[in-house]
């Protein structure tokens, strides 16, 4: 009886973890979509310049970044996926959500320097270990 | 020292190239870190040991480059790239590296 107890209790509390982490994930996609109307009068270019995006900078670099790993049923998800190819749909979201994140935080950033528009933003993904990787936004702020 | 990812600095002149200048560290995660973040692993979501982690050893690589553009008596570092790699053991390594030049308000 005991035995099985335990046998039973480390699925479960995997599988517990993993609907936790799914509730947690759509809550913070909530956030995220709240704290964007605070810095959405920051004007965002890809491009070094932009007319009407400002025309002096105090020559401040701004970064974002946030390290994210995919919950235990998406990771296993994954790793099925893996077998027969295509698109990993179980990651897709932890990833774009940890782009969003990530650039949130830069405009978060400039927001509290003053700054009216970031130009020339890069976005870069980085592997950490098997499940963490590191979405990191930066560019240059113009005031 | 002012740092941007643009080839110029709007509202300033450059008038001087010193060279390229770079910093980097590798910084490894240490056990009881790595620990909590297996643990983390389960639930999924932002690890935040980490990212407090890179983001330290990114500032670290960045003031590595500004004083190698201090002592090379620029006054601006532009076009800075960021990169990170995962070297051996679960380390990852900074780099940080731009063009050190002298700029003066344009005006």
């Amino acid at each position: 009886m005991i035995i099985v107890l335990i046998q039973l209790a480390i699925p479960l509390a995997l599988i517990g973890a993993a609907i936790g982490g799914r509730i947690a994930h759509r809550r913070r996609g909530a956030h995220i979509e709240r704290r964007r109307a605070a810095v959405a009068h920051i004007a965002v270019s890809p491009r070094p310049a932009h007319p009407g995006l400002g025309e002096l900078s105090n020559g401040e670099l701004v970064i974002g970044s946030v390290v994210v790993g995919a919950d235990y049923i998406r990771q296993l998800v994954g790793g099925l996926r893996n077998l027969i190819g295509g698109e990993v749909r179980s990651f897709t979201p932890v990833l774009d959500q940890a782009r969003a994140e990530s650039s949130l935080r830069m405009l978060e950033a400039a927001n509290a320097k003053g700054a009216v528009a970031v130009v020339n933003v890069r976005f870069e993904a980085v592997r950490i270990n098997n499940n963490a990787s590191e979405l990191v936004s930066y560019g240059t702020l113009v005031h | 020292m002012q740092l941007v990812n643009t080839e110029t600095i709007p509202g300033w002149n450059i008038t001087e190239v010193k060279g390229l200048v770079s910093g980097n560290t590798i910084r490894a995660k240490h056990l009881g870190r790595d620990i909590g973040a297996a643990f983390k692993n389960i639930a999924g979501g932002e690890l935040k040991a980490y990212t407090e982690l890179l983001a330290e050893s990114r500032a670290e690589a960045t003031s590595r480059m500004i004083a190698e553009a201090q002592a090379l008596g620029a006054s601006a570092i532009v076009n800075v790239r960021f990169t990170t790699s995962t070297v051996a053991g679960g380390a990852a390594e900074m780099y940080a590296y731009g063009t050190a030049v002298v700029a003066v308000p344009a005006s």
